[in-house]
């Protein structure tokens, strides 16, 4: 928890970003820099630490790029150029066949200093060019003062090493193996993972019993507990393929769509406001949650869903007539949801495309773009070019305007193009989805250090070019989103696919076979299981992306269906449960306890309620000092409850719900004392309890029946006796108590039974999942 | 999620048999570091010299030059050319020297005046941005660019509390400030780090009170639910975190009886009362928040924010000044005051701050007014280790450059952080593949004010 060492890699210094020192040439797409750890630690000479600190910043803002860019494609490796290596201090002082590079504090002395000023072009380093002075300046400035180096860095690695990471080779089709505990075996995932159980020295647990098994998947793919007569039904089916009915029935529920939808709403960053310094409302935002759950639920192919989010707008516009079409637009709000700051239209407009750029970065490709806004990325293969190269296709788009304090009118709002057959409850015709810009400005030139002020070389729009040296054909009427959009969604960008069918494995299991489910870079998580994250990429892109298809596969596995029952041996051999020995427990999620509290209390109401209370959109006048905020209270799923950026809603904060201002990888799992008084004390609790209470009186007036009820719908068991007994003896104490506290017979009854209901609805057996 | 290494911990914590062991109805003992209670207090890098931080932050950003940096020269200046269309204005107050350094500070804050000898004035901060949202959130986090945990959320995740009854880290906001909760958001940490909300008046914290129609059976209530949840603990004794759920009940139970006694201000004399200009049926002034921070902090809250309701963004109308400073002055004044006569001043560190200064200057359109100004204010702190009757930094004549020390909000952070016994560059958090830190690549501690 607490790291002692400080590896610091924030961007933000007190100039805001920190600067790289401009790159006179064109770097080469492939070799320039990157670093692996960059340590703030005190200097082995004990300066003072803000000294320490400052030499620090000089080196990562000046120095290490310098090197970087200039030096480290000859003079890294095993076989370095001259036999010096220029990533480490030791390096540079033993120096390579022409002696020390380096000699701390005499930069008179150092040959890098010779060899970067000579005027002799032979020996002149770099050989294709010559240092700017201010560039000669800092290095002299950096060996006068010390030539500091972090202490615990790391050896640099060569872009050959980097590019020849896990994550960036092909997807290929991996034959499942012959594993040894074949008869455990039911698929030919469980095929990988017997394998991994034999590595681990683990034996898989029990398999997990019916009525475990269907309120898992229930939950699991619907976010709702299963009814008492699924439940009932499934135990009873003693056909082969009883589990399998059971999830073709749930895959083609509404509420399928409503939970996985959420999920990939975690990582659109979805909310229903701007994120400006007002907050402004955006009612028509829920057009574009509603586009992602219909997707989800009629299983579009996931290439197809990205694509169209990316550059729906493009498609339509080529064939406005398509029945599609609008559906195409709104799917842009993707892009049109990134995050707003400031007071004024697109204020810190740098900063929204970089959210856009972050968000497909670790949504869609596992990697954290982001990182080369300022500099070329420090682990990973992204380069400055890369970065701004994707720049490019986002400032050729216009993105819309919901209003705020200085600009109150909204604008740039995208004209639906299908006029008839539309969801009579919306707004208007006007999505919150991106537009081609009118007047095109071409490629984008690199911010230096991520100013906007400070442009570099003209960056061209392409791909990450570790996975693609190519460039898009755009046409000359187009910002090339599309083309972008058809790169990430190929069937051969293992990232993508990868990514994919990770995330889905994620929420199926509550860990991903790479854990980083949002970072396959190198600093992120190895994969547990390598060849079956191919194997499932690869099974996913030949069928069709398909999500359903994507379920199947994974729910009808042996590993799925384990036991959450612990096993003494397997924990000391795998205590993380690395190789999936058993299921691994999971509290619910936010919306998952809500809406399985208005569900067994039969007040869940079905629908989407409809349009959010906002005022009208022409009263959206909100300032700093009074900026938008609101809970829209409904008894709906919480998916379509209404979400500010600013304030988090208060509920689905305390359970750890999604961060709506940033794409959120996987839902953390907090215990505190305030959920606890969440559920003693909250009026929805009451509430709940109450209408919980009274389906038990209204299915029976036996206490003992309406007790085996209570249990089983919370928990899809029956109470055992000594549960039923103990209930029973509650029922009394309560009601006794309250009679001596002066309650009437009748109303001492009713809050007996309402705190039981609430006793059951907090109980732990009903919030988690085995 | 759990993920591997949090099991670990746990797996390595007594905590099982802890929670399955804990009657439940008492109220849980101080945890200690190898407890169940994800607060438990930790040790800092170094020997701190504050255990706790008092926070005052004043909205909308306050005048420097009508505050703790008077500027005799803004008379002589007073009505001349300050360019584009401004001109320069003199404060409506008159000043004092206070303290036995004999520094200067404007008649609207004689209390505080009083209380200089223990008071280090930052008079060279300054910060990035010059907007209410984004200073606000660059006063909490060092930054505006992304939304990231603030300075409260870090003391606690390094901290942790050394009262399990309480939150580690609460925020006293009766109005919200500008950017909302972002300001004690947890963001990236773990999610008890976040600032609990208190607002002055019938529920301090949300769902804090029981049903009074069932609050007297509320504890046969939670006996059923510890009996549940203990029975299904026993088949599943490995997951620590449905032992730290049932923790998390008594802990609530421990919130629920304890939260009262430190808003029921009965046991005070009324010698302290006045000492904070407050009266007996007080539960809401700014004075009444000093008090309530008070005994907070001496209850062990390791991060205590008070905001104050009123907005010092006084672009026209600087006589508004007059309100504001009365309603927090004494207040302030009162709670130094009161820390200094029970010992507790030397280990606790009270910080005052703002979003930004004031421009020594008024559009000419507005000549009562000063804006937005974040090249040069000034903040303070007294006690917890920092040097009192000392002024660190200076501006020119007017109170419009810096001339000595600048201090940037990093270095402000840097050294709180100092204070509380961290290496602000060590104190980090691994998220998204990188290492944050509260001073994102910058900070220096300003030595200078350390006692």
């Amino acid at each position: 928890m607490l790291r002692l060492i400080a590896e610091v890699h924030r961007c933000q210094s007190r100039t805001g970003f920190l600067t790289t020192s401009t790159c006179p040439s064109v770097i080469n797409r492939q070799i320039a820099g990157f670093l692996l750890g960059i340590t703030l630690a005190l200097g082995a000479v004990c300066p003072a630490p803000s000294r320490a600190d400052e030499r620090a910043e000089f080196f990562e803002s000046k120095i290490r790029p310098l090197l970087l860019q200039n030096c480290a494609e000859c003079h890294t490796g095993k076989t370095p150029e001259g036999d010096l290596r220029i990533d480490s201090a030791a390096a540079l002082t033993k120096g390579g066949m022409g002696g020390p590079a380096v000699v701390a504090n005499n930069p008179s002395a150092s040959l890098l200093i010779r060899r970067v000023t000579t005027d002799d072009e032979d020996t002149l380093m770099p050989p294709d060019k010559r240092l700017s002075q201010a560039q000669v300046a800092d290095l002299q400035k950096w060996i006068t003062d010390g030539a500091f180096w972090p202490a615990e860095d790391q050896e640099w690695t060569t872009a050959e090493d980097r590019a020849a990471h896990w994550a960036f080779q092909p997807v290929r089709p991996v034959a499942p193996p012959e594993a040894s505990g074949a008869e455990w075996c039911q698929t030919d995932i469980d095929k990988f993972i017997a394998v991994g159980h034999t590595e681990r020295s683990v034996r898989p647990v029990a398999a997990a019993d019916r009525r475990t098994l269907i309120r898992r998947a229930t939950l699991d793919l619907t976010g709702l507990p299963p009814a008492i007569e699924d439940v009932d039904a499934f135990v009873a089916d003693e056909s082969p393929d009883a589990f399998a009915k059971v999830i073709d029935r749930l895959l083609a529920s509404t509420a399928y769509g409503e939970r996985w939808g959420r999920h990939w709403l975690d990582q659109a960053r979805y909310a229903d406001t701007s994120g400006d310094g007002t907050d402004t409302p955006i009612p028509e935002a829920r057009y574009y949650r509603d586009y992602v759950i219909g997707a989800i639920n009629a299983d579009m192919p996931y290439n197809q869903f990205l694509i169209e989010q990316i550059a729906g707008d493009i498609l339509a516009k080529q064939n406005p007539t398509d029945p599609r079409a609008n559906d195409q637009i709104i799917a842009t709000g993707y892009i049109a949801l990134s995050r707003r700051f400031g007071n004024s239209a697109f204020a810190e407009m740098n900063l929204i495309v970089d959210d856009t750029i972050d968000t497909i970065g670790k949504s869609v490709l596992g990697l954290t773009l982001g990182c080369a806004r300022c500099h070329h990325h420090k682990f990973d293969p992204v380069t400055s070019e890369d970065y701004y190269g994707i720049y490019g296709y986002f400032d050729n788009t216009q993105y819309p305007h919901a209003g705020t304090e200085h600009q109150k009118d909204r604008n740039y709002f995208v004209s639906l193009t299908q006029r008839d057959n539309w969801p009579n409850n919306y707004e208007s015709l006007e999505a919150w989805a991106v537009s081609d810009k009118a007047k095109l400005t071409g490629d984008t030139k690199i911010m230096v250090g991520g100013d906007m002020n400070q442009r570099g070389d003209v960056a061209k729009r392409g791909f990450l070019s570790v996975l693609s040296e190519d460039f898009p054909e755009i046409p000359a009427d187009s910002s090339g989103r599309l083309q972008f959009a058809e790169w990430l969604a190929s069937d051969d960008n293992p990232l993508t696919t990868r990514v994919t069918v990770n995330r889905v494995w994620q929420y199926h299991f509550g860990r991903g076979i790479v854990e980083s489910s949002s970072n396959f870079g190198l600093q992120g998580s190895k994969p547990t299981h390598p060849e079956l994250l191919d194997w499932l990429a690869d099974d996913f892109v030949n069928h069709r992306w398909s999500l359903k298809h994507l379920h199947r596969q994974i729910m009808l596995s042996a590993v799925y269906q384990l036991s959450s029952q612990t096993d003494d041996d397997n924990l000391k051999q795998d205590e993380a449960n690395t190789g999936y020995w058993r299921f691994d427990r999971r509290r619910m999620d936010a919306e998952t306890i809500r809406d399985s509290l208005l569900a067994v209390s039969l007040t869940l109401e079905p629908g989407d309620g409809g349009r959010h209370p906002f005022k009208p959109t022409n009263e959206l006048k909100y300032s700093q000092g009074r900026p938008f905020y609101a809970v829209f209270d409904h008894k709906h799923r919480s998916v379509y409850l209404m979400i500010t950026r600013l304030q988090k809603h208060p509920f689905l904060a305390l359970f750890d719900g999604a961060d709506p201002n940033k794409t959120t990888d996987n839902r953390r799992e907090s215990t505190v004392a305030l959920q606890a008084l969440y559920m003693m004390n909250s009026p929805f609790l009451k509430e709940t309890a109450a209408a919980f209470a009274k389906r038990l009186q209204e299915f029976s007036s036996d206490p003992e029946a309406r007790i085996r009820h209570a249990y089983e719908v919370t928990t899809s068991r029956q109470p055992q006796s000594d549960e039923l007994n103990n209930s029973l003896t509650f029922l009394k104490d309560y009601q006794t108590g309250m009679k001596e506290l002066g309650k009437p017979d009748a109303e001492a009854e009713q809050l007996a039974w309402n705190s039981l209901a609430r006793v059951l609805l907090s109980s732990s057996e009903f919030l988690y999942i085995d | 999620m759990k993920s591997s290494l949090s099991r670990r911990l746990l797996m390595s914590s007594g905590l099982r048999a802890g929670a399955a062991c804990s009657m439940f109805g008492m109220l849980p003992q101080l945890a200690t570091a190898d407890s169940t209670n994800p607060l438990a207090p930790r040790q800092p890098h170094f020997e701190p010299k504050a255990k706790r931080v008092i926070l005052l932050f004043m909205p909308g950003g306050a005048s420097h030059v009508d505050g703790f940096d008077p500027k005799p020269g803004l008379a002589a200046a007073h009505g001349q050319d300050a360019g584009r269309s401004r001109v320069y204005t003199n404060s409506l107050w008159g000043h004092h020297r206070c303290g036995s350094a004999g520094t200067l500070v404007s008649d609207l804050f004689p209390h505080i005046g009083s209380c200089m000898d223990d008071i280090c004035l930052f008079r060279s901060m300054h910060g990035d941005k010059g907007d209410h949202f984004e200073a606000t959130l660059s006063m909490h986090s060092g930054t505006m660019a992304e939304a990231l945990p603030g300075i409260g959320a870090w003391v606690s995740y390094g901290l942790g509390t050394e009262n399990a009854n309480l939150p580690s880290h609460v925020v006293f906001a009766e109005a919200l400030p500008y950017a909302g909760a972002q300001s004690w958001d947890s963001n990236f940490l773990p999610a008890y780090h976040q600032g609990t909300r208190i607002v002055p008046g019938k529920e301090p914290i949300s769902n804090l009170n029981a049903d009074p129609a069932t609050a007297a059976m509320q504890s046969r209530e939670l006996q059923l639910l510890q009996q549940l949840n203990a029975r299904h603990l026993q088949s599943r004794t490995d997951d620590l975190t449905l032992a730290a759920r049932m923790y998390s009940f008594e802990a609530a139970v421990g919130l629920q009886q304890k939260a009262p006694e430190v808003f029921d201000m009965s046991d005070e004399s009324d010698a302290t009362m006045a000492l904070y200009g407050i009266k007996r049926d007080d539960t809401k002034s700014f004075g009444w928040q000093c008090l309530a921070a008070r005994r907070m902090s001496e209850r062990g809250v390791r991060f205590i924010e008070v905001i104050d309701k009123g907005n010092w963004d006084a672009h026209s109308n600087m006589k508004g000044y007059s309100k504001l400073a009365g309603n927090t002055d004494q207040a302030i004044a009162g709670l130094l005051k009161d820390l200094k006569q029970r010992g507790q001043l030397d280990e606790t560190l009270v910080v005052w701050c703002t979003e930004f200064g004031r421009t020594p200057s008024a559009k000419k359109t507005a000549m009562d007014g000063r804006d937005h100004y974040k090249d040069a204010f000034t903040c303070w702190m007294a006690g917890g280790g920092v040097k009192g009757g000392y002024v660190h930094g200076a501006t020119d004549d007017v109170g419009e450059k810096i001339v000595e020390n600048p201090v940037h909000i990093h270095d402000f952070h840097a050294t709180i952080m100092h204070l509380l016994g961290f290496d602000h560059t060590k104190l980090t958090y691994h998220f998204s593949g990188r290492d944050y830190r509260l001073t994102g690549l910058a900070g220096n501690v300003v030595e200078a004010a350390i006692a």
